[in-house]
């Protein structure tokens, strides 16, 4: 069972595994643009992430099979479980309550327009 | 060359790593290579660079781990015991001269050295232990031979530093 917070490495890994399967080089492109650029992980971050998310079970390989839009090397896949899914909308929840709480002491605004 | 550079460099992974995760690495490195290859006017180094080190800091973040749980503490301190034991008895002749020689001339004790001087010897060891294991076992010293002569470079320097603090720690008594 993963405890709380995730590491950011891992938030992100689970956040791009959340909308499919994803090999290595697939989930660092994710990350990088679902954070638009500013997350940027190297091999060695997400792969010892990865590793120990597979030991937590937040994540599991599926069958290695080839990437249709790249060479025809065979890449492991990995996907999200639901014991991810529940750490990731756990986490998300942790987040919503932070901002809330931000919100009440007017930290933040409550009507927020992203400046990318 | 990089990726043959970049797949010596996975083999520094703890085992259990480099089997599991190995491969799929080695394809990473390739597609951001490629990437980088595709997109980048300004030179490869920079980001190759960049993927060297961090690939570099998650294996000494893997050994950390490995050193935190239990079995490998133990195996670490099981190791380190015999070396230890050794280095001292080869140090212990000069710790004895050097504290009569001290106390003849009322000087302190120079720990920093001494502790240097045994910690080569440790070293030198444990950098030793796994040829002298696989040539025990039987297997092939030379299977990997990048590592090999990192070791051996790495053994003749300490040999090459310990006889000359020794040499020079004569020649003050």
């Amino acid at each position: 069972m993963a405890t709380l917070p995730l590491t950011p490495a891992v938030f992100h890994i689970l956040l791009a595994l959340s909308s499919g399967e994803r090999h290595g080089y697939g989930i660092m492109k994710q990350v990088e643009a679902d954070s638009q650029g500013k997350v940027t992980m190297g091999p060695g971050t997400l792969y010892g992430s990865l590793k120990r998310m597979l030991d937590t079970g937040l994540v599991k390989e599926s069958d290695k099979r080839v990437d249709p839009e790249m060479d025809d090397e065979r890449r492991i896949y990995y996907q999200i479980t639901s014991v991810g899914a529940n750490a990731l909308v756990a986490e998300l929840e942790r987040y919503k309550r932070i901002v809330s709480l931000a919100q009440e002491r007017k930290l933040y605004p409550k009507n927020f327009a992203y400046d990318a | 060359m990089v990726r043959i550079l970049y797949n010596k460099l996975l083999g520094f992974y703890p085992q259990e790593c480099r089997e599991q995760l190995g491969e799929s690495m080695e394809q990473t490195f390739s597609d951001l290579y490629n990437e980088q290859r595709r997109q980048t006017d300004r030179g490869l180094f920079g980001p190759v660079l960049w993927m060297f080190i961090e690939t570099a800091i998650g294996i000494i973040k893997e050994y950390i781990l490995l050193i935190g749980q239990g079995d490998a503490m133990k195996n670490i301190l099981t190791n380190f015991r015999s070396p230890a034991i050794i280095s001292l008895v080869l140090v212990l002749p000069f710790i004895i001269l050097e504290l009569v020689n001290r106390r003849t001339f009322n000087e302190g004790f120079p720990i920093p050295l001494f502790g240097f001087l045994w910690l080569l010897p440790i070293l030198f060891i444990l950098t030793m232990m796994p040829i002298v294991r696989n040539i025990r076992t039987g297997n092939s010293i030379i299977a990997n031979p990048i590592i090999l002569l990192f070791r051996v470079v790495f053994l003749a320097f300490i040999a090459w530093m310990w006889v000359s603090l020794v040499i020079d720690q004569c020649l003050v008594f």
